[in-house]
């Protein structure tokens, strides 16, 4: 069946000589601890056009149950649980590799989940550097975050992180949060680099802040552990006009522009109470955004609408009454109407900013490729003239546990 | 008994003896075989089944002699039949039942007390073995080599005077260890019995099993010098007729051209259609019942002397993932069990491989949290990963090793001090990660689900050479080494039956009996390619109903 | 048979939603469809050349068909044909490997890897290569499909308008190289001799089932590959399905994130199963072409010849990718579709039949 002596001799030969040869190889062996993990990626601007990067690399040894038990030779007890590595370079990949000048180990990017950029370096332009983290095999774009931070990287990656242990973490885990605010951008890099490439649309993405922290008490001289001074939040967006920055969008014009992206997964409005006195807030559940582009004597017109928005009463300033469901209407129709107040909100803000972030001319392109053809290359100065309405609707299913809500008695 | 009577018997039978004795000597001269100095011939069946008896019992008895002159036991019993007729009873000491013999063969013949009056030559045997022994096999015989045979099968050979027949009864009395729990093949819920290294009770536990006039047997005797019996078992009708001649070609194929078959792995590895394979291409077992419920399937099993571990051919890989328990507890729980094989299966054999690739080479298929703690376990280790899990493999072989061949309370403090000890004080050392000890230990745990212990050897063969690719190449070697299995498993065969059957090629009713186990009236056919005559086992509609229902 | 299906697929899914994308953009879904149409044609018109001559591989009987000196070049042309697409597969393979996974490991070590895995095949016959291609196939189909369900999510189905915004012509372009590789099925011309005489009659609806098979797995990926990415992306990506594999992410079940190495464990399977059968293919008919009794002797040497080859046909992967988007497929069209179609036309005009008790026993 197999051949006769000899061939299978010859067969064996070369298995061994292959499996002999690579044995002197294990070219792409690197051990787990031999590497450097990369977290997170800052880039800054750097003088003479160069770019500033910063890697944030935990350490390993104090991390992880088994590790911290053990003696590490040579680390102290004050041994941070994370160092930041930083270099400049004229390209991104030079100043990774200027990075191992320092880093005792290779730094390995499989395990990046942020890319933030300094707002200086955006307005100069990104798409060179981004040029790295889309050809890349090491990176993993559907796991990265982009972000745009309006601070020093390295004081923002340096921010103590309370309940995690490096900075980076703490941001991912924000982001993990985003679905009980919606007032920040999440735009993966995969989604980031779409965006970027498809027609008649503009990137956007999330935001980075360093504050001073509220909650660092009165007392300052408490020894054991004193609350930092600063502390990190994500609010709002960066709108890019092609790969340059273009401005900030608020929080509340961030979760318009996420209702017209149909991104929403959560979330809150407020609105005033239908009673009369006080306000109402309610936590959203879902929703769908859809844009429809018309064109009408020439004028191009884009309705946003929101359509299946379900929201739950979360918290009344003044009691309602809800056995009585015309309130209720009432209160859908005022959550309708907010949204649409802040779809509007995020369209003006994106038509003056010039950052077709809302993906109107992608929409036109779809809907008419013809007429497409010719305005894509004046884009810019048509989108600000683009009449943009926008139309919701709401239901709030739930109330919570009580129907009245207490009274209090005078 | 009269003083005078007996003095006359006593004086009669040393003339007799005397009559014989000279008879002999003159026998020896005349004896028919070749004369190169007593003892150091060397006899063979075949030569010896030429060999007629002769007529004298004298001669026979001093060729018996000569042949068996320094075998341990034998002894020739010279006695009178009825107190006139001399009558040699032939035996090997040891694998007869004295006992027995005494009062089965002596004692009746012996004291033969009949009317008629026993006649000198012709005739006697016929009263002898009609009339006088009592043991139940009884067979007439007329070569020296049968004789030879019987007698060192355990059986008592008469020669007669002037008679060149001899009868042979089966009284075979030595030693063997009773019917016990199989060692290997413990079941909760099942028959508690194994075969022994009895063949007659091999036999009979599987015939108590499968009362039917279709069980047959046919029997090989194996080994030049060992002359192993052994029984190739299957039921007419049922069996594949190709397979059966192609097993009993290559058993005679074997046949004396061996000198000696000790057990069953003898003949496993000299019928294998793949001799260089690794893999079992004979499934062996303890148990009578799946012995049975093999040969139910359309297989044939082939027992042995001296071994308790029966050969089932021919048969699928699937087979060595099945224990005979998964047909005697509920369906749905077996086919729990199954599938926990198999991922114990895929454990044992790329597990430690698996965990070499990724952390050497793709570190990022493990999420964060997890991959830290890698890293933060094998901090300072001073071995490379595939090194460290060569080792500790090795090591927990050694254990295996050593535990297996060391009496049993030995056995217990050797695996104690083993894993307990120096895995603690190794991982304590610094020398290997507690992590790789986990994957170790697992990946040993996962080996002994295999059902089959010869399948579970060759996991564990396997595994090395998969480390060392995983090591090599990542999961790309760890890949190509599983498709050269796969490859290798595709072209295997047992008996010419496909190792793969059923699913490649692909029986989908053959699946009711593979990772999953359908319940009994669910699985109608037989294997598709075992029984291509016979296929239903069972009529169709056998789902019970409860008849207030219908 | 399951080989029609395994071989086009493995190396079919590695490039088509890129190159596809390149000139159909959004509208790569409808390339396919195209291109599918194009396959079941180019596969019906091989089947029937196959079943008039049963008995026999198209090495055989060209000569006879064709005469000898014509037949034996076209005999040869198809034998080349097999050789030249396993040594694509191979060297497209380890491209793959080397820039996603192994990039310090020389080329030459993957290669020879899984080289000596079909050498090994090959040493045991038609009937091994049928067996494991059945286990490797759905187990690869299973994988791809999971990959597909586990990212059908981030599908936005407004990738795909606008429809045909360029007219059919790019449409059609995007169709010319699925449509070669669907037409890889024609390797059913070396091994229809080795199909069961009773399975022989079926094959016309088998093969045109592996086709569909085939454009039902191909268009899944198109379409997960354009939806997810966006036309653009899709088409500057250099292997848009294993980016498709590093794309899905799981929040709930982070473990299963990046499994991307365990889709290129069954890649590997069946990347291997389409070099073995295209080697196989071609070194029978070698064999058949020089009137050997026996295949074997020649698998080392040709063995060495494709790995040789696949090294020096192409410098970089940019020269293969654009060989495969560009030449690849009129250089195989040319044989599947032009070749095989001239052969049966003449076969029927001169009404040739098979000789009878001449079979295919290698």
């Amino acid at each position: 069946m197999a051949g006769n002596g000899r061939t299978r001799f010859c067969l064996f030969i070369i298995a061994l000589l292959v499996i002999g040869g690579s044995m002197g190889g294990c070219w792409d062996k690197k051990e787990a601890e031999d590497l450097g993990y990369v977290r997170a990626t800052a880039l800054n601007s750097a003088p003479d056009g160069k770019v500033h990067l910063l890697a944030q690399v935990p350490n390993p040894a104090t991390l992880g149950g088994a590790g911290t038990a053990r003696i590490t030779p040579g680390a102290s007890q004050d041994a941070k649980a994370y160092r930041n590595f930083e270099a400049e370079g004229s390209t991104v990949f030079e100043a990774i590799r200027q990075l191992a000048l320092q880093a005792p180990r290779r730094l390995f990017w499989a395990q990046n989940t942020l890319v933030i950029f300094s707002e200086g370096l955006t307005r100069q332009g990104i798409a060179p550097h981004l040029d790295f983290f889309e050809r890349s095999m090491e990176i993993r774009r559907r796991l990265n975050h982009v972000l745009v931070t309006p601070n020093d990287p390295r004081v923002l990656l340096d921010v103590p992180a309370p309940h995690e242990t490096i900075p980076a973490g703490r941001i991912e885990r924000i982001i993990d949060q985003e679905q009980q605010t919606s007032r920040f951008a999440i735009v993966t890099l995969s989604a980031f680099l779409r965006m970027l490439s498809t027609e008649g649309q503009d990137a956007y993405c999330g935001v980075v802040r360093v504050r001073n922290n509220p909650a660092r008490p009165a007392l300052v001289q408490q020894a054991n552990a004193p609350e930092p001074t600063l502390t990190i939040e994500l609010s709002g967006a960066a709108a890019f006009r092609g790969d340059r920055f273009a401005g900030y969008l608020t929080e509340r014009e961030t979760q318009g522009l996420q209702w017209a992206r149909n991104e929403i997964r959560g979330g809150f409005v407020t609105v005033p109470s239908p009673s009369g006195s006080g306000r109402v807030t309610l936590d959203i559940l879902r929703g769908k955004g859809r844009m429809i582009p018309a064109i009408q004597d020439g004028r191009l017109l884009v309705t946003i609408e929101i359509t299946g928005v379900v929201a739950e009463l979360a918290q009344a300033e003044a009691p309602l009454d809800l056995t009585r469901p015309e309130v209720l209407h009432t209160l859908d129709h005022a959550l309708a109407r907010e949204i649409e107040q802040e779809v509007i909100a995020a369209a003006n803000k994106s038509q003056d900013l010039g950052a077709d972030v809302l993906g109107v001319g992608a929409a036109f392109h779809r809907k008419f490729p013809r007429e497409w053809r010719e305005m894509k290359d004046n884009w810019p100065e048509i989108f600000p003239t683009v009449e943009i309405t926008a139309r919701a609707e709401a239901t709030i299913h739930r109330t919570g546990f009580i129907q009245k809500g207490i009274t209090i008695k005078d | 008994m009269p003083e005078r009577k007996r003095r006359l018997v006593t004086r009669r039978l040393s003339e007799m003896l005397r009559e014989v004795q000279q008879k002999r000597n003159t026998a020896e001269d005349e004896s028919t075989l070749p004369a190169n100095g007593a003892g150091n011939e060397t006899y063979h069946y075949d030569k010896l089944k030429q060999m007629p008896l002769s007529a004298s019992l004298a001669q026979n008895i001093a060729v018996l002699k000569r042949i068996f002159v320094d075998s341990p036991g034998f002894n020739v019993r010279e006695f009178l039949v009825a107190g006139k007729i001399p009558v040699a009873a032939v035996f090997v000491k040891g694998m007869v039942d004295t006992l027995l013999v005494s009062a089965n063969i002596l004692r009746p013949l012996m004291h033969y007390t009949r009317d008629e009056p026993v006649p000198q030559g012709k005739g006697l045997l016929e009263i002898v073995q009609f009339a006088g022994i009592t043991t139940v096999p009884v067979r007439t015989r007329d070569t020296i080599g049968e004789i030879v045979r019987d007698v060192l099968e355990g059986g008592v050979v008469l020669l007669l005077d002037q008679e060149s027949r001899a009868l042979s009864a089966e009284v075979t009395g030595f030693q063997t260890r009773s019917i016990e729990e199989p060692v290997s093949e413990s079941v909760v819920r099942g028959p508690r019995e194994g075969f022994t290294e009895s063949l007659a009770h091999g036999l009979s536990l599987v015939q108590r099993r499968l009362k039917s006039p279709n069980l047959a047997v046919e029997n090989h005797f194996l080994g030049r010098e060992t002359h192993t019996q052994v029984s190739v078992l299957y039921i007419k009708g049922l069996v594949n007729p190709e397979h059966l001649a192609e097993l009993n070609r290559r058993l005679k194929r074997i046949g004396d051209n061996i000198d000696g078959v000790l057990e069953s792995s003898y003949i496993e590895e000299m019928i294998a259609d793949r001799p260089l394979s690794p893999f079992p291409q004979a499934l062996n077992t303890e148990r009578p019942d799946r012995v049975v419920a093999a040969l139910l399937e359309g297989r044939i099993a082939i027992l042995l002397e001296n071994t308790p571990f029966a050969l089932v051919v021919p048969f699928e890989f699937q087979a060595l993932m099945h224990a005979s328990e998964d047909y005697y507890q509920n369906y749905w729980f077996a086919t729990a069990i199954r599938i926990l094989r198999y991922v114990a299966l895929t454990i044992a054999l790329i597990g430690p491989a698996v965990y070499v690739a990724i952390t050497t080479f793709h570190q990022e298929m493990l999420p964060e949290v997890l991959l830290f703690q890698v890293v933060a376990a094998r901090q300072g280790i001073p071995f490379p990963a595939v090194i460290e899990m060569l080792l500790i493999d090795y090591a927990f072989e050694l254990l295996r090793e050593a535990g297996i061949r060391l009496p049993r309370p030995v056995g217990q403090a050797v695996s104690i001090v083993g894993a307990l000890v120096i895995g603690q004080a190794a991982i304590q050392a610094g020398l290997t990660s507690p992590l790789a000890v986990i994957v170790v230990a697992v990946t040993g745990i996962a080996s002994f689900v295999v059902p089959v212990f010869s399948m579970a050897f060759t996991l564990r063969l396997i595994r090395f050479p998969l480390t060392i690719l995983g090591g090599m190449l990542g999961l790309y070697g760890v890949i190509a080494g599983v498709l050269a299995i796969v490859i290798h498993m595709a072209g295997l065969r047992t008996l010419g039956l496909p190792y793969l059957g059923g699913v490649t090629p692909l029986h989908v009713s053959d699946l009711k009996d593979s990772v999953v186990r359908f319940p009994w009236w669910a699985m109608r056919g037989r294997p598709h390619e075992l029984s291509k005559r016979n296929r239903q086992r069972q009529t169709p509609d056998l789902k019970p109903r409860p008849e207030s229902r219908k | 048979m399951n080989y029609a299906i395994s071989i086009v697929l493995a190396t079919a899914i590695l490039f088509v939603p890129s190159i596809t994308a390149q000139h159909a953009r959004q509208d790569a879904w409808l390339s396919l469809l195209l291109a599918g149409a194009f396959g079941a044609l180019v596969t019906y018109i091989a089947v029937r050349l196959a079943l008039r001559f049963p008995g026999e591989t198209v090495v055989q009987y060209t000569p006879r068909v064709l005469g000898p000196v014509l037949g034996k070049l076209v005999g040869f042309i198809y034998v080349y044909y097999y050789l030249f697409v396993a040594y694509f597969v191979q060297r497209e393979f380890s491209e793959l490997i080397n820039a996603a996974y192994l990039s310090r490991t020389p080329m030459i070590v993957i290669i020879c890897v899984l080289t000596l895995l079909a050498v090994y095949v090959l040493y045991q016959g038609l009937e091994v290569l049928c067996r494991v291609n059945t286990v490797v196939l759905w187990s690869m189909i299973g994988a791809i499909f999971l990959i597909i369900m586990l990212g059908i999510k981030e599908v936005r189905l407004e990738a795909f308008l606008p429809i045909l915004e360029n007219g059919p012509g790019p449409v059609i372009l995007g169709a010319v190289t699925p449509g070669s590789w669907f037409g890889e099925t024609t390797v059913i011309l070396m091994l229809m001799p080795f199909i069961l005489a009773t399975d022989q009659p079926r094959m016309v609806k088998f093969n045109l089932l592996a086709v569909l098979v085939l454009f039902l797995v191909l268009e899944m990926i198109v379409v997960a590959a354009v939806g997810q990415f966006g036309a653009a992306q899709a088409a500057t990506k250099l292997f848009p399905t294993l980016s498709l594999a590093r794309h899905v992410d799981i929040p709930a079940l982070p473990i299963f994130s990046r499994q991307d190495a365990v889709f290129m464990a069954f890649w590997v399977a069946g990347m291997l199963f389409k070099l073995t059968t295209f080697f196989y293919a071609g070194t029978l008919g070698l064999a058949q072409w020089l009137n050997l009794k026996d295949y074997r002797p020649l698998i080392l040497p040709l063995a060495v010849v494709i790995t040789a080859l696949s090294f020096q046909a192409w410098v970089d992967i940019t020269e293969l990718k654009s060989f495969s988007g560009e030449v690849f497929p009129f250089a195989i069209s040319f044989v599947q579709f032009i070749l095989t179609g001239l052969i049966l036309g003449v076969a029927v005009i001169r009404g040739i039949r098979p000789q009878p008790g001449k079979g295919g026993e290698v």
